[in-house]
C-alpha cells in the first residue's frame, strides 16, 4: 500500500470517526473531566450480606443498561446481557476482563466477567459456586448494577460447579451380571451371614502391619492392649538401603480373613494398617520380640522408655522437628510422645511445646491446649512461655462461645472478628496494527498490575472497614519522549459504622454517581439513620478527574441527601442538594431526585438532575423492567440529559486553557458559563428490548434504541457540531447454554447501526468451554462491515480470538488471549487497504 | 526420588489401584473416568471371574551406564479372581527391556527381581517374592500382556487390605533388588489406560474387603 493511500485512508478513518461521533467525542471529553480513566467494564464490586440474601454492587466505568438475564431461575452460571450508553474510550474495541471480587464468598461467587464485543452490546458473566437465584437492580444512572444473590440456607458449594460434563457426574454403574454372578454373590453373602466353623490349625502366613518407621518403636506403649488370645505384637525391621524400617506387627494369622478381623479391630488406632504375608523366618524371629496379651514382654534392646540415650533423645527430636516441617504432624506426635515419656532431659520443654503445636495443627485443639498449659506450669519462665502463652490466648479465644450480641437475635450470629481479603493480577497486553507495506506499530505494551485489598472488622456496636485499590501501568511500548507509565488509586478510604448510633462515615478516596456526586472524589460520607426508613447523608470532598492524580484542591464539593425508605410501602426516594466550585467559580448547584421501585418481576426507576444555577435540567432518565410470567422480560428507557454535563468546566472544552482560573484571564465569568452552556448538547435516547427463553437451554434477546445529539453553538473560537440526526442500534442475540458440555455458554448475536454518514452490520459468536475442571477454552469471532456514505467507503473487518483460563490452585489462576483484527478498508475510490492487527495479553490474577 | 518423580508416581498410582468405599471419595472428587471402567469377565477355562483393569501401568528404571535411551520397564496391574466366592488378589507385574545388554559381552538378560517393595506414602509395603508365581491358581489365560512380547511375567499375591491401602495412598514407587544384587526404583513411564473403580468393582461383587 502506499504512503499516499495510507495517508488517505487515515485521514477519512478520521473524518468518519468526526462526523459519527462527535457528540460522543465531546461525551469522551465530558468523561475526561468527570473522570478520565482508560478504558474498562467493571469498576469496583461491593458485596455485603444479610441472611441468606447478598447483595453484589457492581460499579461499571460506562454506562451499561440490564437487558436481560439468562437462565431466570435457579444456575450457577449467569449471563445478563447488558447495553453499554456511553462511548468510553475505546469503545470501539473489543474489551474482556474477569475478577474475583474481594468477599466473593458472601455471594458464593467465583467469577465475574465483563466481555464488550465493542459497540454498544456487553455481557456479563457470572460464576457461583452452586445454584443461586438471582435478582436484578440497576440504578437511575446506569452506572450501577445490584444483584440480590439469594442463597439456599443451609446450602454448600458444589464441587460439580467446577467440572465440565466429567464422567465423576455420571453415576457409576458396574456391568450388568449374569445370572451365574448374581448366584455366586448370593452364596457369598449368606456365607458371610453364617458363623465360620472352626478350622483346623495351618501356618500362620499372614499378620498385620500396624505401622512403620524409621525411628524404634515401643512396642510396649504402642502395643499395649491389641493382643488376644494366640496372638503376639512384635517388631520386624526391614533395611531398605541405608535406612532400617521398624515394622510393628501384630501376628500370627492362619487366614486373611482372620487377619482381616483382627484388622477391623484395631484400625482406630492404627488406620493405615494392612495385612501382610509373612515368611517362615519373620514368624521365627518375632518369638525373640513379642508382647503376650495382658503382659508387659521384654522388648528389643534400645525400644523401652528409659534406655534411649541423650544422643537417641536428641534425633528422636531432630526428627520430630523434620516430620512438623513436613506437615506430617501425626508423627510428630508419636516422636514427641516418646521423648516425653524418658526422664526430664535438655530437649523436653522443645519436646512438650512442639508436641502441642503439632495437636493444634492436627485439629486437636482440646489436647493442644492441654499440652500448652502443661508447659507453662512447667517452664513459666522458660524463653518459649511467652509464645506458648499467646497460643494459649489464641487459642482459648477461639474455643469461647460468642457472646451474645446486646442488640438481640436479629443481630445473633455477629462475631467480633476480622477479615482481610483481596486480589492482585498482573496483565501484559500487546496490540499492534499493520496497514501493509510499513512496519507494524505497537499501539499497545504494556504491564496492568492491580491490586485489591479490603480489611474489616465486624464488633459487638462498631464495624471498621477499608478498601485500597491501587493499579500500576508499566508502558513498555517504547513511547516517546518517555514511557507513560502509570499509578492509580481507585479506592483509599476507611470507614467506621456505630450500630447503637445507626452513625457511618467513610473517609478517602471513593467513587459515588447519585446524591448529585458525579463520580470518585476524595472526601468524606457522613451518614445517619435517624429513623428506620429515614437516612440523612452529608458529603464534602474533591473531585478526582483521574486516578492518576493526587487531590486537587482546585474543585471542591459539598452537599447532603435524604434518603426515604419504603415510602408508601413501595417507593425508595432520595432527594439531593449538591454545590460544586472550581477555581473559586460556582461549577454547579443541583438539586434532584431518585425513585425506585422493586417489586415481584418489575422495576422501575426515575431520576433527574437540575442545575438551579444554570436554570438547564442536566439529566431525566426513567427505566422500567418487567417479567412476566412466561419469563419474557421487557424494558424500556428514556434518557435525556446534558452530554457533557452541565459543569462550568465544560467551557475548557476546545480551549487552550487548561483551567478555569487560566480561562479567567480571557473572559469574565458570565461569559465563561456561556460557553459551558454551548459545549453542552443534549442527547436523547429511548430504547425497548425483550429477553424470553426458547427452551432449557435457549434464550432470545433484542434491543433497539434511538439516539440523538442535539447540535451544540459555535463560540469561544470552538466550532458548531451539528445535530446527529437519529441514530438507531438494534441488537439481536441467542444464547444457548449446556450445549455441547454442561456448564458451556454459546452467544450468537447481530448488531445493527445506522445514522449519521454511517451504518454498521455486525455478527458475533462469543463461546465459553470448560474442558475440565480447571481449564476453561473462549474462542469468539467477530465479523463486522461498515459503510460510510461520505465517499462509499467501505470497512470489513473480521476478528478472531481465543482466550485460554486454566485454574492453577483454588485462588489463582492463569489466563492467555490473542486475537486479531484483519481489516479491509475501501475509500470508495477504488483503493483499498488491507491492515492486520494483532493482540494478546497474558497473565494472573490470585485471590486470598 | 525427587518431587518431581513422586508427583509422576503420585498421579500414576492414584489410577491405579482402588479400593472399597473408602476409595469412593477418591473415584468421586473428578481424578479418574467412570466410563472407563474396571473389567469383569468369566473365565471360561475355569468358571473364575476375573477383575482386570483396561491396561497395565508402565514403569521404567534408567541404566546410564549401559545405555542412553534404552530403558527397562515393568508393566504392573491388579487383578482379583473370584473362584466360587473365594478371592484372591494379585499384582501382575511384565517386567521387559529396550537395552542390549549383550552387546557388552554380560549377561543378555535382565536379572530377575529378588526382592520388591511398594513404597506407599513413603512407608515401605514388601510383597514377598518368593509367593511369586507365573500362573494364578484356579485362573485360565491371563488378562495382560506386557509391551514387548519377550517379557518375564510375574505374579504377586495381594492381601485386600494392600489393594485398600494402597488405593488411598498419595504416593506409591516401587522399587526392587534384582539378582544381581543391583537395586532399582522405578518411575512411571506412560499410562496406556486407566485402573479405574477396580477394587470399587470388586468390593461391590465380593464385599469381602475391609
Amino acid at each position: 500500500m502506499t504512503k499516499f493511500s495510507k495517508v488517505t485512508y487515515r485521514v477519512g478513518r478520521a473524518v468518519r470517526r468526526a462526523a459519527l461521533f462527535a457528540a460522543a467525542a465531546c461525551l469522551a471529553f465530558a468523561g475526561s473531566v468527570v473522570a478520565a480513566e482508560p478504558a474498562a467494564g467493571i469498576e469496583s464490586v461491593m458485596i455485603s450480606r444479610t441472611g441468606d440474601t447478598a447483595d453484589v454492587d457492581i460499579r461499571f466505568a460506562c454506562r451499561n443498561r440490564f437487558l436481560s438475564l439468562s437462565p431466570t431461575g435457579p444456575a450457577p452460571r449467569s449471563e445478563i446481557t447488558l447495553i453499554r450508553m456511553d462511548w468510553c474510550a475505546n469503545s470501539g474495541d473489543a474489551t474482556r476482563e474477569a475478577t474475583r471480587p474481594p468477599g466473593h464468598q458472601l455471594a458464593a461467587l467465583k467469577e465475574i466477567g465483563y466481555t464488550s464485543r465493542g459497540g454498544t452490546d456487553a455481557v456479563l458473566s457470572l460464576h457461583f459456586d452452586r445454584a443461586v437465584l438471582l435478582k436484578i437492580e440497576q440504578s437511575g444512572d446506569l452506572h450501577m448494577l445490584r444483584l440480590r444473590v439469594h442463597v439456599p440456607a443451609g446450602s454448600v458449594p458444589d464441587p460439580a460447579t467446577d467440572e465440565p460434563f466429567t464422567a465423576a457426574a455420571v453415576p457409576i454403574v458396574p456391568p450388568a451380571l449374569s445370572p451365574e454372578q448374581i448366584a455366586r454373590a448370593e452364596e457369598r453373602a449368606r456365607r458371610a451371614m453364617e458363623p465360620r466353623p472352626a478350622a483346623p490349625r495351618a501356618a500362620a502366613d499372614f499378620a498385620l502391619n500396624l505401622r512403620s518407621a524409621i525411628s524404634p518403636v515401643d512396642v510396649i506403649t504402642e502395643a499395649k492392649g491389641i493382643a488376644q488370645s494366640g496372638q503376639s505384637a512384635y517388631v520386624s525391621d526391614l533395611k531398605i538401603d541405608d535406612q532400617v524400617w521398624h515394622r510393628l506387627r501384630l501376628g500370627f494369622f492362619a487366614t486373611e480373613a482372620d487377619a482381616n478381623a483382627a484388622l477391623v479391630r484395631v484400625r482406630s488406632r492404627f488406620p493405615d494398617a494392612w495385612v501382610s504375608r509373612v515368611s517362615a523366618t519373620e514368624r521365627r524371629m518375632a518369638g525373640s520380640a513379642t508382647v503376650e496379651p495382658g503382659a508387659v514382654a521384654a522388648t528389643p534392646a534400645g525400644s523401652g522408655p528409659g534406655t534411649l540415650s541423650e544422643a537417641e533423645l536428641g534425633k528422636l527430636l531432630a526428627e520430630a522437628r523434620s516430620a512438623f516441617i513436613d506437615h506430617d504432624y501425626p508423627q510428630t506426635i508419636q516422636l514427641t510422645v516418646r521423648i516425653l515419656e524418658a526422664p526430664l532431659h535438655d530437649g523436653t520443654p522443645e519436646a512438650r511445646e512442639l508436641l502441642g503445636l503439632a495437636r493444634e495443627r492436627d485439629g486437636q485443639t482440646a489436647a493442644a491446649l492441654a499440652e500448652y498449659q502443661r508447659y507453662i506450669a512447667d517452664y513459666p519462665d522458660s524463653d518459649g512461655a511467652v509464645r506458648v502463652r499467646q497460643r494459649l490466648a489464641a487459642l482459648s479465644t477461639a474455643l469461647e462461645q460468642p457472646r451474645e450480641s446486646i442488640r438481640g437475635k436479629a443481630d445473633a450470629g455477629r462475631d467480633s472478628a476480622w477479615e482481610v481479603y483481596g486480589g492482585v493480577s498482573q496483565f501484559y497486553r500487546r496490540d499492534s496494527v499493520d496497514f501493509g507495506g510499513d512496519s507494524a506499530t505497537v499501539e499497545q505494551a504494556a504491564l496492568f498490575s492491580d491490586a485489591d485489598l479490603v480489611a474489616r472488622y465486624t464488633g459487638e456496636r462498631f464495624d471498621f472497614g477499608s478498601r485500597a485499590t491501587l493499579a500500576y501501568t508499566w508502558d513498555m511500548s517504547g513511547s516517546e519522549p518517555k514511557p507513560d507509565n502509570q499509578t492509580r488509586v481507585y479506592n483509599l478510604y476507611t470507614e467506621l459504622s456505630d450500630r447503637e448510633l445507626d452513625v457511618s462515615a467513610r473517609l478517602g478516596r471513593q467513587t459515588l454517581r447519585n446524591q448529585g456526586v458525579l463520580g470518585r472524589f476524595d472526601g468524606a460520607i457522613l451518614s445517619w439513620q435517624w429513623a428506620p426508613d429515614y437516612r440523612l447523608n452529608l458529603l464534602a470532598g474533591f473531585p478526582v478527574y483521574s486516578s492518576e492524580q493526587s487531590i486537587d484542591t482546585d474543585r471542591h464539593f459539598y452537599g447532603f441527601s435524604v434518603d426515604v425508605l419504603d415510602l408508601l410501602k413501595l417507593f425508595d426516594l432520595n432527594l439531593f442538594y449538591n454545590i460544586q466550585e472550581v477555581d473559586g467559580v460556582s461549577d454547579r448547584e443541583a438539586v434532584g431526585a431518585e425513585l425506585r421501585y422493586f417489586g415481584n418481576n418489575r422495576s422501575f426507576i426515575t431520576s433527574v438532575d437540575y442545575d438551579i444555577a444554570y436554570g438547564e435540567l442536566n439529566s431525566l432518565v426513567a427505566l422500567g423492567n418487567w417479567t412476566f410470567d412466561n419469563r419474557t422480560t421487557a424494558n424500556a428507557r428514556f434518557d435525556w440529559r446534558n452530554t457533557p454535563y452541565l459543569t462550568t468546566e465544560s467551557a475548557l472544552v476546545g480551549q487552550s486553557a487548561s483551567s478555569i482560573q487560566g480561562l479567567l484571564l480571557s473572559y469574565t465569568e458570565g461569559e465563561i458559563r456561556q460557553l459551558a452552556l454551548d459545549r453542552s448538547g443534549g442527547m436523547h435516547s429511548l430504547a425497548f428490548g425483550l429477553a424470553r427463553p426458547l427452551s432449557e437451554r435457549f434464550q432470545i434477546s433484542a434491543d433497539i434504541t434511538a439516539s440523538q445529539y442535539d447540535a451544540t453553538e459555535e463560540s469561544g473560537g470552538v466550532r458548531e457540531t451539528p445535530d446527529s440526526g437519529t441514530l438507531i442500534y438494534s441488537y439481536l442475540s441467542l444464547i444457548g447454554t449446556s450445549l455441547i458440555r454442561e456448564g458451556d455458554v454459546s452467544i450468537l448475536g447481530m448488531r445493527y447501526s445506522e445514522g449519521g454518514s454511517s451504518k454498521s452490520t455486525a455478527l458475533f459468536l462469543d463461546t465459553r468451554y470448560p474442558l475440565t475442571q480447571n481449564l476453561r477454552l473462549n474462542p469468539k469471532l467477530l465479523l463486522s462491515r461498515q459503510e460510510i456514505s461520505e465517499g462509499d467507503a467501505t470497512e470489513l473487518l473480521v476478528r478472531p480470538g481465543l482466550r485460554v483460563l486454566y485454574r492453577m490452585a483454588r485462588h489463582f489462576q492463569v489466563e492467555v488471549e490473542a486475537g486479531g483484527e484483519f481489516g479491509r478498508h475501501d475509500n470508495g475510490a477504488g483503493e483499498t487497504n488491507d491492515s492486520t492487527g494483532y493482540y494478546m495479553y497474558m497473565g494472573y490474577s490470585a485471590d486470598f | 526420588m525427587d518431587a518431581a518423580g513422586l508427583g509422576k508416581v503420585m498421579t500414576g498410582w492414584r489410577y491405579a489401584v482402588l479400593a472399597t468405599a473408602a476409595s469412593l471419595p477418591l473415584v468421586s472428587c473428578g481424578t479418574v473416568e467412570p466410563d472407563r471402567r474396571a473389567a469383569e469377565y468369566l473365565d471360561e477355562a475355569t468358571g473364575a471371574t476375573i477383575t482386570r483393569v483396561e491396561a497395565p501401568f508402565t514403569f521404567f528404571s534408567d541404566d546410564p551406564s549401559r545405555a542412553a535411551n534404552a530403558r527397562d520397564y515393568l508393566d504392573a496391574a491388579p487383578l482379583a479372581v473370584n473362584r466360587s466366592g473365594k478371592y484372591s488378589w494379585w499384582l501382575w507385574l511384565g517386567v521387559w527391556s529396550t537395552i542390549d545388554r549383550g552387546v557388552s559381552g554380560g549377561d543378555p538378560e535382565l536379572a530377575a527381581i529378588a526382592a520388591l517393595q511398594l513404597m506407599v506414602d513413603g512407608e515401605p509395603m514388601e510383597l514377598g517374592i518368593q509367593a511369586a508365581t507365573d500362573r494364578i491358581p484356579g485362573a485360565g489365560a491371563l488378562p495382560y500382556t506386557a509391551t514387548v512380547a519377550p517379557a518375564t511375567i510375574v505374579l504377586l499375591p495381594l492381601t485386600g487390605s494392600q489393594v485398600v491401602r494402597l488405593s488411598r495412598a498419595t504416593s506409591i514407587s516401587i522399587r526392587t533388588e534384582m539378582a544381581d544384587g543391583e537395586v532399582r526404583q522405578w518411575q512411571p513411564w506412560a499410562r496406556r489406560g486407566s485402573w479405574t473403580n477396580f477394587a470399587e468393582l470388586a468390593a461391590v461383587q465380593s464385599g469381602v474387603l475391609p
